[in-house]
């Protein structure tokens, strides 16, 4: 029994419910009915819904959800409005959070609502210019984190920067990082953190250390939440599913911009000239937009754009890589990516295929 | 009091305060603190919390503190609490509670 009975509230009449696990299937829909009813979408992620129903009409009357370590489709009926009732379902809602371990919570909200979830305990980190909010529960965590960058500064006028996924390390990500590390004194290269990509995070992070320990002036760091997570933007009030992803990118620019930039001294950007993939060459676009930002007393970021190396006629792409290795051509893949990643990836193949045999 | 785990008390309503706690190998008392009244009494309310985890025998912890404006007997009683869950004590001797 997943559905648990919380509290009542100071409303004789509401009642505090978590839900998850298989009741939130028999739950989605009547969920998704109270958010359409107030003009917001569902979001298919959220694992966990804090709900607080009528006891007499088994209305939803207020409801927060939960995906993974971010707040999603808060939404209070409009008779509770102004209530407390907005408070209740936040303090159950961040204790759910906190009891399933996580040590940070964040979300995304209009910059008129600002002052609400304030009142949740959360502080504004960065708003875009079209005033999307991304806040944080745990101020300290971020704070703890540039202090941890901080002392890996420095000394050198052209300090450099490159943020990478590599999944998995390629020919391309190393004649990157190769270019960024001859015009620059010091080059800092952010792995990506979030284990959604076919290789996992372990792996991919090896190769990459693996892959560029003979350059003496890049630093690599392990991934983070501040930088490209999977703190996405909640879909539900943009409809515009391409303003969406802009947004988002300006959440990620600006997090870099204001932050990260500064704890490390970081003049310039570096990223691979994107031909092909929409999202990515939206991305360098919003990126170039804000890291050239004047803002206050930090200096701008430049955005350098690198054109992609290229082989057999097209460009280097971690998603060529992967595709061969669907189509299992082997032979293909050596000339893409250096000795270390290929040697994993033969390895990785040879152990699939023992796998399908066995089966 | 040894802590061996997180431990959360309190709510966001208006006058309460939700106070999490997370135990932390010799790094000392670490307390941050928002509150709407943080400009007229965020003194006194770290005060109040530094105390009571003193009187409680905690040294090493992160505590993060969200205020509505409680009164301090209540801070006080919600950092207790919030000890006693960290430090796993079901049974609670109310009679002898300071």
């Amino acid at each position: 029994m997943m559905l648990r009975f919380v509290r009542k509230t100071h409303f004789a009449e509401v009642s505090i419910i978590v839900i998850s696990g298989e009741d939130l299937i028999d739950y989605r829909t009547r969920i998704e009915k109270f958010l359409q009813n107030n003009g917001l979408d569902m979001d298919a992620r959220i694992a966990k819904f804090v709900v607080a129903m009528n006891d007499y009409d088994a209305n939803i009357v207020a409801c927060a959800g939960l995906d993974g370590n971010i707040v999603k489709c808060v939404c209070v009926d409009q008779t509770y409005r102004g209530s407390e009732l907005s408070l209740v379902i936040g303090t159950e809602l961040v204790k759910q959070a906190f009891q399933d371990g996580h040590d940070d919570l964040f979300l995304y909200t209009k910059e008129k609502n600002k002052q609400r979830f304030n009142g949740w305990g959360f502080s504004p980190l960065v708003v875009t210019k079209g005033g999307v909010t991304f806040m944080e529960y745990n101020k300290r965590k971020l704070e703890n984190y540039l202090q941890s960058l901080r002392s890996k500064r420095t000394s050198g006028t052209r300090v450099g920067s490159i943020v990478m996924n590599a999944n998995p390390f390629t020919k391309g990500h190393r004649y990157l990082v190769e270019r960024a590390a001859a015009e620059c004194d010091c080059v800092h290269v952010f792995m990506v953190k979030e284990d959604v990509s076919f290789f996992r995070y372990k792996d991919r992070f090896r190769l990459v250390k693996d892959g560029l320990q003979d350059l003496s002036n890049v630093i690599l760091h392990p991934g983070s939440d501040y930088i490209v997570s999977h703190a996405t933007f909640p879909q539900y009030f943009i409809k515009d599913k391409h303003q969406v992803n802009r947004q988002a990118s300006a959440v990620d620019a600006l997090m870099f911009r204001q932050y990260i930039a500064p704890a490390l001294g970081i003049s310039v950007r570096y990223v691979g000239s994107e031909p092909i993939d929409e999202t990515t060459s939206m991305y360098n676009c919003v990126l170039k937009e804000y890291l050239e930002l004047p803002m206050g007393s930090e200096p701008p970021v430049e955005l350098r754009e690198v054109k992609r190396l290229e082989c057999c006629g097209s460009v280097i792409s971690a998603s060529r890589v992967r595709a061969l290795m669907k189509s299992e051509s082997i032979r293909p893949i050596e000339a893409l990516v250096p000795k270390n990643t290929f040697v994993f990836i033969e390895k990785y193949l040879m152990t699939s295929q023992k796998q399908k045999e066995f089966l | 009091m040894n802590l061996i785990q997180k431990g959360i008390a309190g709510t966001l309503e208006s006058s309460d305060i939700l106070v999490i706690i997370n135990p932390q190998a010799g790094g000392g008392v670490q307390l941050s603190l928002q509150s709407k009244v943080e400009k007229q009494f965020g003194a006194t309310i770290r005060r109040v919390i530094v105390e009571k985890l003193e009187a409680l025998g905690v040294t090493d912890v992160v505590v993060d503190v969200k205020d509505q404006g409680a009164l301090d007997c209540v801070i006080a009683a919600r950092v207790q609490a919030a000890v006693y869950r960290a430090a796993g004590v079901d049974k609670v001797n109310y009679e002898v509670l300071s």
